[in-house]
């Protein structure tokens, strides 16, 4: 070649091979990485025994996907479709949910578990038991309120009556109050603590079931914040993403971060442990009513920001 | 969450590379309050570890196996193991252990190459032994200063012999750190790594190579 002579354009030679290979670029990997780890670290968490549930809570996932393309391995599609499948339905749930004005009757029993003490030995045991997950009890009943610290004499606490759909739709209504344990709120919550006595009269069954309806419902909420995890993942997309979304965005994982912390810290009651997973599934929830409207605003060619101010 | 620290290359990587080596991509240095955060199962932390190391992963992931659909399984697979078991890892800051990215990279390095096992894809590379005192020693050609042709030419080559040249010269291993690693002989990767030197050099330029 005429201009093998010449100085090479591409600089220097390397001196040896690892020079070489050092000048090679990294390869980049999936945008969506993070969140499929997050996703899976996930559901081992909620797969895990209670046991090492009681001790060490479920890593929660925050992770942003930073682009839409999703790159998804032959063998995990399969995966990822179920998750999607699973997403779904509760995508529409929540539309569905925003034009609904009737609260469930049964979601406000929640926040009286969030509020009521648990002895700790209560977390763990009902979990191992696989009867109580595949059969739970309907016929479990409301709560009447006031408790006494003798377990095995009191009423059990409210649960849903249809864990499977409830599974699916925790009440945002509900977990709002959640997120402020003050004394107003818990005032608050009273009267929607007798509304729920009257809407589900039924008969009472031993304290022991108390123990086994707290574990049961926190298995549910982690199976939502997987499920919100999933969905918040495959909505998410910093490219559409305007400066008051992000700050909005940004903020509710800053609350995410905090029920997190809380969670791992240390070891909590039955009780403050539902109150914090209650919260983390409603903060979800929120995150990604945010992140579905900005996908969908930006998919109308329109802004979130102008929505906001929007009166019309 | 206050953001940590941007990560800075390690002053201590493992195994120790000789001088004129380049570091690992992995050498990144773990703050311990990182690690304790991670081992408390701090979300947060487990992002932070991952965004630092999916590059070095991936990166090695696609040296070895080659492609993108199995490098991205090796990186899930990798970080999934990293952030499971990442209370097991006791080495960081006591001075004499392994460092973090040391560790991580082991079960990176580990998860690719049982991947290319499982895979048979050594059974290409059973061939004769006797070719390490050849020409291993030789520099590159000048064509190697090209990125993109250095690249292409490495894709060319049979997984096992890119992996031994990979994990020899860009990361470091000895022939018998490579040897326990492949579950050959160090002989093996001798003679991979002198076959996959001529390659490289026949595939970037092939008219000296013919010369």
């Amino acid at each position: 070649m005429p201009d093998r002579n010449l100085p090479d354009p591409r600089g220097a030679a390397p001196q040896d091979w690892p020079s070489a290979f050092a000048r090679l670029p990294a390869e980049t990997p999936p945008a969506d990485g993070w969140a499929q780890v997050a996703a899976r670290l996930a559901a081992a968490a909620n797969a895990t025994p209670p046991a090492s549930d009681t001790a060490s809570p479920a890593p929660p996932a925050t992770g942003r996907t930073t682009a839409t393309r999703r790159y998804v391995p032959h063998r995990r599609r399969w995966a990822m479709a179920a998750m999607l499948a699973a997403a779904l339905p509760l995508a529409w749930w929540l539309s569905q949910r925003g034009a609904d004005p009737v609260t469930p009757a049964t979601q406000p029993a929640q926040v009286v578990h969030s509020q009521s003490p648990a002895p700790d030995r209560a977390i763990a045991d009902p979990l191992l038991s696989p009867s109580t997950q595949a059969s739970p009890d309907p016929d479990k009943l409301a709560d009447t309120g006031e408790r006494n610290t003798d377990r095995a004499t009191e009423p059990a606490i409210a649960t849903a009556p249809n864990p499977s759909s409830d599974a699916n739709a925790p009440a945002p209504r509900t977990v709002k109050p959640q997120r402020d344990p003050s004394p107003a709120t818990r005032e608050r919550q009273a009267p929607t603590r007798l509304a729920v006595n009257e809407a589900a009269p039924t008969p009472q069954t031993p304290a022991s079931d108390d123990s086994d309806a707290i574990a049961q419902r926190i298995g549910e909420l982690q199976a939502q914040s997987a499920q919100l995890e999933a969905l918040i993942a495959a909505s998410r997309d910093d490219r559409v993403a305007s400066a008051t979304a992000a700050v909005m965005s940004s903020e509710l994982d800053q609350r995410l971060g905090l029920i997190d912390a809380t969670l791992i810290s240390a070891p909590l009651p039955a009780s403050q442990r539902l109150s914090l997973w209650q919260q983390r599934v409603g903060t979800l929830r929120a995150l990604a009513g945010v992140e579905s409207t900005q996908r969908w605003f930006a998919a109308q060619g329109e802004r979130y920001d102008d929505a906001l101010v929007r009166v019309d | 969450m206050p953001a940590e620290p941007t990560p800075s290359p390690s002053p201590g990587p493992l195994p120790a590379p000789s001088p004129e080596r380049p570091l690992s991509s992995f050498a990144i240095d773990v703050p311990e309050t990182l690690l304790t955060r991670a081992r408390n199962g701090e979300g947060a932390a487990f992002e932070q570890i991952y965004r630092w190391f999916e590059r070095p992963v991936f990166t090695l992931a696609m040296r070895i196996a080659g492609d993108r659909d199995e490098a991205t399984e090796v990186l899930q697979e990798t970080m999934l193991k990293v952030l499971t078991r990442i209370g097991d890892f006791r080495g960081h800051g006591d001075g004499s252990g392994t460092p973090f990215w040391g560790w991580l990279r082991q079960i990176a390095v580990n998860e690719a190459l049982m991947r290319l096992r499982s895979q048979r894809r050594h059974e290409h590379a059973a061939e004769p032994n006797d070719e390490h005192l050849a020409d291993d020693r030789l520099p590159p050609p000048p064509a190697a200063a090209d990125a993109a042709a250095l690249g292409r030419a490495l894709a060319q080559l049979p997984a096992p012999t890119r992996s031994v040249l990979w994990l020899y010269h860009a990361e470091g291993y000895t022939h018998e750190e490579i040897a326990t690693l492949m579950q050959r002989t160090p002989s093996f990767s001798k003679s991979q790594l002198a076959r996959g030197s001529r390659r490289l050099r026949l595939l970037l330029e092939p008219e000296q190579a013919h010369a």
